[in-house]
């Protein structure tokens, strides 16, 4: 066999392996093709006649262009930016928190005890340590 | 320039064909279709203005650049996944499959058949399309293009950006490759 009858006896083949591809993949390329004509660039025409270049100009410029669906840069950097400054923000809010919480639990045993009857040296002398540990037990 | 119904038309007609010689290339039906949507999208935004007739190795150099893309992704996609895959619970893909989309529909002709001639045939089309993935990415593609998208050797040339020796280079020896695997398999075309 020829190597030309031979690719035609499989092109018949493959022809037949695409009719019979599963009702999804038919379903999604035909989605696909609509999607994609939907996408054809329109070129603007002015009343006079002369076609406008400004979808061109915009879709070379960049930014917010009728051609062009990216975001901005300001939009793309800030995106970017903002989130980490709120990370930022927060980490620091934490830890002031943390800081006034250790000031206030600080505050609250200095407190306690100065306003306690038992001195402050006492808890400093071994002999009241012994006699606390045993009445507790 | 190509009018919308024409570009439509063109699209339609390739569509499917593109979607198999997709699969042949990255053996995933998932992957594929994206790589088909990717090209077609592609080829309206930027190419929609070329006349009919040169949208067919246009369409072909895009889908050829969008495979390629799909590996260079997929090498990047690896390196990550291999890092993180012990964090990952397995992919259990058994589970999630339907047995049901396994089903195709038997329109009028294909229930005059006998159920052995069905059975037949789709083993044979079956073991052409596995020796089809087999073939080196080159000469598949040349393969495809010349005898199943019906390009010329100069258009098949241009598509694949080599010139018209290596595309009938890369013919021959994929005719001959995939003649000698069917014939070991007992398949006679």
């Amino acid at each position: 066999m020829n190597e030309q009858l031979f690719a035609d006896r499989i092109r018949q083949a493959l022809e037949s392996s695409t009719e019979r591809l599963p009702y999804r993949v038919t379903q999604r390329l035909e989605r696909s093709r609509a999607q994609a004509l939907a996408r054809i660039p329109q070129p603007a025409v002015q009343p006079g006649g002369v076609t406008a270049v400004a979808g061109a100009v915009a879709a070379h410029g960049g930014a917010g262009g009728p051609l062009d669906d990216r975001p901005s840069l300001w939009i793309r950097l800030a995106s970017t930016l903002l989130p980490l400054a709120l990370v930022i923000a927060g980490l620091y809010g934490i830890a002031v928190w943390q800081e006034s919480q250790d000031a206030l639990d600080t505050a609250d045993i200095d407190a306690a005890l100065l306003t306690d009857d038992i001195p402050i040296s006492a808890y400093a002398d071994r002999g009241f340590g012994v006699y606390l540990k045993n009445t507790r037990q | 320039m190509a009018s919308r119904k024409e570009l439509s038309d063109f699209l339609e007609s390739v569509e499917r064909r593109a979607f198999k010689q997709a699969v042949y290339a990255v053996r995933d039906d998932d992957s594929a279709l994206d790589i088909v949507q990717d090209a077609m999208f592609k080829l309206a935004e930027k190419y929609a203005d070329k006349p009919p007739a040169e949208l067919p190795p246009l369409f072909q150099r895009i889908l050829q650049n969008t495979i390629h893309d799909h590996f260079r992704r997929q090498k990047v996609r690896n390196l990550w996944t291999t890092l993180f895959s012990s964090l990952l619970p397995g992919d259990d893909e058994g589970g999630e499959r339907d047995p049901l989309e396994a089903l195709e529909a038997q329109d009028g002709a294909q229930t005059s058949e006998s159920a052995a001639q069905i059975v037949e045939r789709d083993q044979i089309l079956r073991a052409i399309e596995d020796e089809i993935r087999r073939l080196p990415t080159r000469q598949r593609e040349a393969f495809i293009m010349r005898y199943w998208q019906e390009m010329d050797v100069a258009e098949t040339a241009a598509a694949m950006g080599c010139s018209e020796g290596s595309v009938k280079t890369h013919c021959s020896r994929a005719t001959h490759t995939l003649a000698a695997a069917l014939k070991a398999k007992g398949i006679t075309l």
